[in-house]
């Protein structure tokens, strides 16, 4: 399970990653774009030195931004970020959106960085089938690694999940509780399985995630909320059951992709 | 922030160079002092000026959304929970009084702003098209002259400015939008007048006129009316004749809206929405200026050289809608000829499988 560290400062951060690496998390998501990239690679490795954490436990997924496309000079990019977040390579490089006319240079220049070590892993975040058919087309050489989108019981996206397990391509799935809008909160049939197995409804989606497969990167900025979304691992959901949460989809998208990305 | 601190530091630095020059020179520091305190007297001025203006209503005025209600931008979507949009449409003035969906069944949004070119709209699609369910239906509401290009300036790209993500402003505006946004006493004599209204207290929102269920025209102010806005357009777009031949110019600008308008089709059909063309009716007033010829040249023809099927529905034909009552005046509808109409439309698109 990843958490998220956008738009925290230093204070809140610090509190928010300890509190997470003392109850077991070790993935961290952050990008250029939410204007911390700095503070995650500060608090990280404080927090590393305080609790003793060597950084082959970390994962840390960062993201290049549509700026830094038009810009292009991408090698230049994951140093810049490998600056910020003091480290000397990222567990996943995730191209933040597939910008219109840039995205699949982009990607080339981004399996060479991956040829450098700097990136263990490399993928994008919020691709329809649409972008990777052209990127495909284009040619690649390196077979994704990640990939990340919305999802959750609200937008389950059948075609992109099959898409990537088909191709080997590991899932993060943002927004994974969907914000616990209203319509998640009061949905009957995650009422019921909150009921059933004595779990909060954040737990039972975000066992839904692990038991469909795709690695929920949430966030929270209060730490008792933490210890709740990792006790997920004492409890299974049935097939049915797994199949009565995917039927909330609606292919509800809480975070509007063409708003971040003109042209998506 | 950091760049405001930055000033600060500039601010203060350049004092103490100017308080060191007046003591080199006048051996005393009174000049000085009496030339920082002038400084910062007309810093606070000038300040207090600028804010007067940036939150005067004029100042929102120049905005397609100020209050962020009208497209679902990163503001709009934070704040509302409805996704999956059945339709949007968008268009010019006479789009944005045509279409009132609050009495209709369906999620649904008018993207007009009034005053907004193909170009516009274009531009408006790929920034907010994600509010649209999968196969949403797009009304591209065509305009007497949507077929022909119109030049615009600084000011219609500052109207998108804070709506449209950057990119999508021509280059040639962003760094003077950018300021006019910080800074709108650069507008200068308007910001002026801007400043004086808001002092003597006249700087109230413009009355909604669309918002009457009848024309607070007469007959006579009706025909007047027409004339003028056919004037308008004739000099706007050097139109001797709405019956003769496109002038050179205007065929150049044909071009341009053909090829703008297959990419907003294409746009908008690789992402599997429905297009559909809506042509608003117009009062009797103004449709004798539009004759059969007049929309052959202007209109049809345009649609056919788009050499896309895409359906139409033109409600500009026929005399369903020529109750002056239905407008405020000769050429845009009222608030309830909008909801008469709009209803009409979701009917029409229902019975062709659109809705
Ligand atoms: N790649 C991309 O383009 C992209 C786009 C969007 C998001 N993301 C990533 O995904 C992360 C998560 O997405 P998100 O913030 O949109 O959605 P989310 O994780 O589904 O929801 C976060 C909200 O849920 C609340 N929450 C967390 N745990 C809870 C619990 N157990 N019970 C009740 N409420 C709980 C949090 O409130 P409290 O803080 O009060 O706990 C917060 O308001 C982002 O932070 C970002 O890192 C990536």
């Amino acid at each position: 399970m990843v958490m998220s560290t956008n738009y925290m400062d230093y204070r809140l951060m610090k509190e928010v990653v300890a509190a997470g690496l003392k109850c077991g998390f070790r993935a961290f998501d952050t990008a250029r774009d939410y204007g911390n990239e700095d503070i995650v690679g500060r608090v990280l490795s404080e927090c590393m030195r305080e609790l003793h954490i060597p950084r082959e436990e970390i994962f840390i997924t960062t993201k290049i931004g549509n700026s830094q496309q038009i810009l292009g000079n991408i090698d230049r990019q994951i140093e810049i970020s490998l600056k910020n977040l003091r480290t000397e390579y990222v567990d996943l490089w995730l191209m933040h959106w597939p910008y219109p006319d840039y995205y699949i240079e982009t990607y080339h220049k981004m399996e060479k960085v991956y040829h450098s070590g700097k990136a263990h892993a490399i993928g994008m975040a919020n691709y329809r089938l649409r972008h990777f058919e052209r990127l495909f087309d284009a040619g690649i050489e390196i077979m994704p690694h990640g990939v990340q989108y919305e999802c959750h019981p609200m937008r389950t996206a059948d075609e992109i999940l099959s898409f990537c397990k088909n191709n080997n391509i590991a899932v993060q799935a943002y927004s994974p509780i969907c914000r616990m809008i209203p319509e998640i909160r009061n949905a009957d049939c995650l009422k019921s399985l909150s009921d059933k197995y004595h779990k909060t409804i954040a737990q039972v989606i975000l066992r839904w995630h692990f038991q469909r497969g795709t690695v929920p990167v949430f966030k929270s900025t209060k730490p008792e909320r933490l210890r709740e979304n990792i006790g997920i691992f004492d409890f299974n959901l049935t097939d049915d059951e797994i199949r009565e949460v995917s039927s909330l989809n609606q292919d509800y998208k809480y975070h509007l992709e063409s708003a971040s990305c003109p042209g998506y | 922030m950091k760049k405001r601190y930055y000033a600060v530091l500039i601010f203060l630095l350049l004092n103490i160079a100017v308080q060191l020059l007046c003591m080199t020179v006048f051996c005393s520091y009174t000049p000085g002092v009496i030339l920082i305190i002038l400084e910062v007297v007309s810093l606070a001025v000038l300040f207090g000026c600028n804010r007067t203006v940036r939150t005067s209503n004029w100042f929102k005025g120049l905005h397609a959304d100020p209050e962020h209600e009208r497209y679902p931008d990163n503001i709009w979507y934070r704040k509302h929970d409805e996704r999956n949009f059945d339709l949007i449409n968008l268009g010019s003035n006479s789009a944005k009084y045509a279409f009132d969906y609050t009495e209709e069944p369906v999620r649904a949004m008018n993207w007009s702003s009034g005053s907004q070119t193909l170009i516009d709209d274009y531009k408006l699609m790929r920034n907010f098209h994600s509010i649209l369910k999968e196969r949403g239906t797009v009304i591209i509401t065509i305009m007497p002259f949507t077929g022909i290009n119109k030049q615009t300036g600084l000011t219609d790209a500052f109207k998108f400015w804070k709506v449209l993500d950057y990119t999508q402003t021509d280059p040639q505006y962003r760094i003077k939008c950018g300021l006019l946004e910080r800074f709108p006493i650069l507008f200068g004599m308007a910001a002026v007048k801007t400043i004086v209204k808001v002092v003597i207290g006249r700087d109230g929102r413009a009355a909604d006129e669309a918002d009457t269920d009848r024309n607070p025209m007469s007959e006579d102010m009706l025909k007047a009316h027409a004339a003028r806005m056919i004037a308008a357009w004739k000099h706007e777009f050097s139109i001797d004749s709405l019956e003769g031949p496109l002038t050179d110019q205007n065929h150049e600008g044909r071009e341009i809206r053909i090829a703008v308008m297959r990419s907003l089709l294409d746009f908008i059909e690789e992402r599997g929405y429905r297009p559909v063309f809506v042509i608003p009716p117009v009062s009797s007033y103004l449709k004798e200026y539009f004759t059969d010829a007049f929309q052959e040249i202007y209109i049809y023809s345009y649609l056919k050289q788009i050499e896309r099927s895409v359906p139409i529905l033109d409600y500009m034909k026929g005399d369903e809608y020529d109750d002056k009552g239905l407008y405020f005046n000769s050429y845009y509808l009222n608030r309830r000829g909008a909801r008469i109409f709009t209803h009409r439309v979701m009917a029409d698109l229902a019975g062709m499988g659109l809705l």
